[in-house]
């Protein structure tokens, strides 16, 4: 299952309230902010552990995902933006 | 279906999928291709989007071809640096935009049709041959410029619409940096190409007198020798017009005006005209090239003398 960033309603970043233990049915309630990695989209997120699997190495990445070396930087550089505007 | 798609996304963007030292490749081969393709068809791309038809060298051809995309790099690199593009592989701007002037290569092929290379004569003037020619050329010129692009703005990761803008202002500059380049050094290294005869066909034995006769005038005029000897070759209403003393006083008064003359360039062509026959030869003056442009009738005499400014 895949974890929503967004709010459905209003589109607005979704803040995490609750975390269950499933061991001890342990709940923790509070308002956390979303992981930075958290709030990319599930294809950012997608890229990223791609990226860190291929040592990070974009040539390797560009292999994988059959695209061209510039196309997969220019990935990886909107990816960095994001996150970027996400931390301010 | 899933091909279909696959094709129409490679027309959309072709650098999503191959850059750098692969496109590199294939397009300095295609480079290549095209230069052949277009000495012998007649086709020079002597500009970053110019194409032109007259006979040239495959040496020349290539020569052309390779400063300008040359040029085009270099100008496409430094106009990203100035708008702060982030980090960007050389590799990648020139293997793209090498491989963007493919379209040029079918495009080449245009020289090989007939009524195409008469509009280049200017020996008819047919407005359906015009148009389709000029169609022609639209639609490969075009599918290169957005390729061209495509291919800055995948290179350099430019791609909000402000850096259309920074892409045009590259191009116009490239182009006429390439051009200059191209009709300074270039031809001067490598001689006029437009030394040959404009027409595919072989010369009719009118036009042969015709260019002998060219010779002849232009040899006299070369010596400063305004004589008798030219006139001789006019016909009775040129004569009538034009005698001995207004040509040598013309001929003066444009030394006058735009310096010495310096001579003829070996670039002589010929056309026919219905029963006329039209020589062009380029005469260098010290300030100014022109046209000097001899009009033959049926019995090869003079019939009509022009001078014209010389634009390229």
């Amino acid at each position: 299952m895949i974890l929503p960033c967004n709010c459905p309603s209003c589109g607005k970043q979704l803040k995490v309230k609750s975390l269950v233990c499933e061991s001890c049915s342990t709940e923790v309630t509070g308002l956390y902010e979303l992981p930075l990695l958290a709030r990319l989209s599930p294809a950012d997120q997608d890229f990223i552990i791609k990226f860190v699997k291929s040592s990070g190495s974009l040539k390797e990445m560009a292999k994988e995902l059959s695209l061209s070396y510039p196309t997969v930087r220019n990935l990886l550089n909107n990816i960095i933006l994001k996150m970027t505007e996400n931390e301010k | 279906m899933k091909n279909n798609s696959s094709i129409i996304r490679f027309f959309i963007n072709p650098f999503e999928k191959i850059a750098g030292g692969n496109a590199l490749f294939i397009g300095l081969i295609m480079m290549a291709a095209t230069s052949f393709t277009g000495s012998i068809a007649g086709v020079a791309f002597d500009g970053v989007v110019d194409v032109h038809l007259y006979f040239h060298s495959f040496l020349y051809g290539i020569t052309v071809q390779v400063v300008s995309w040359i040029v085009l790099v270099l100008i496409s690199w430094i106009a990203a640096k100035a708008v702060r593009a982030g980090q960007f592989r050389l590799v990648d701007l020139a293997g793209t935009l090498a491989f963007a002037e493919m379209p040029f290569f079918f495009l080449a092929f245009t020289g090989f049709v007939p009524a195409f290379r008469r509009i280049a004569d200017l020996s008819s003037i047919n407005l359906s041959a015009i148009f389709l020619f000029a169609l022609v050329t639209l639609v490969f010129i075009g599918l290169s410029l957005y390729w061209m692009y495509r291919a800055f703005a995948v290179s350099t990761n430019l791609t909000k619409p402000v850096h259309i803008i920074t892409f045009v202002i590259t191009l116009f500059i490239a182009e006429a940096a390439a051009f200059g380049i191209n009709q300074l050094v270039v031809k001067e290294a490598l001689g006029n190409p437009q030394k040959e005869i404009r027409t595919q066909d072989p010369l009719t034995e009118q036009e042969e007198k015709a260019l002998a006769r060219t010779k002849e005038i232009t040899g006299f005029f070369a010596e400063n020798d305004i004589n008798e000897s030219i006139t001789s070759l006019f016909n009775d209403e040129m004569l009538a017009q034009l005698p001995v003393k207004d040509l040598e006083s013309t001929w003066n008064g444009l030394q006058k005006q735009f310096g010495r003359f310096q001579g003829f360039e070996d670039d002589t062509s010929v056309s026919t005209k219905g029963e006329l026959v039209v020589t062009e030869t380029t005469a260098k003056f010290e300030r100014i090239s022109f046209v000097l442009q001899l009009t033959f009738d049926k019995n090869t005499n003079i019939s009509g003398l022009h001078v014209k400014p010389k634009l390229f």
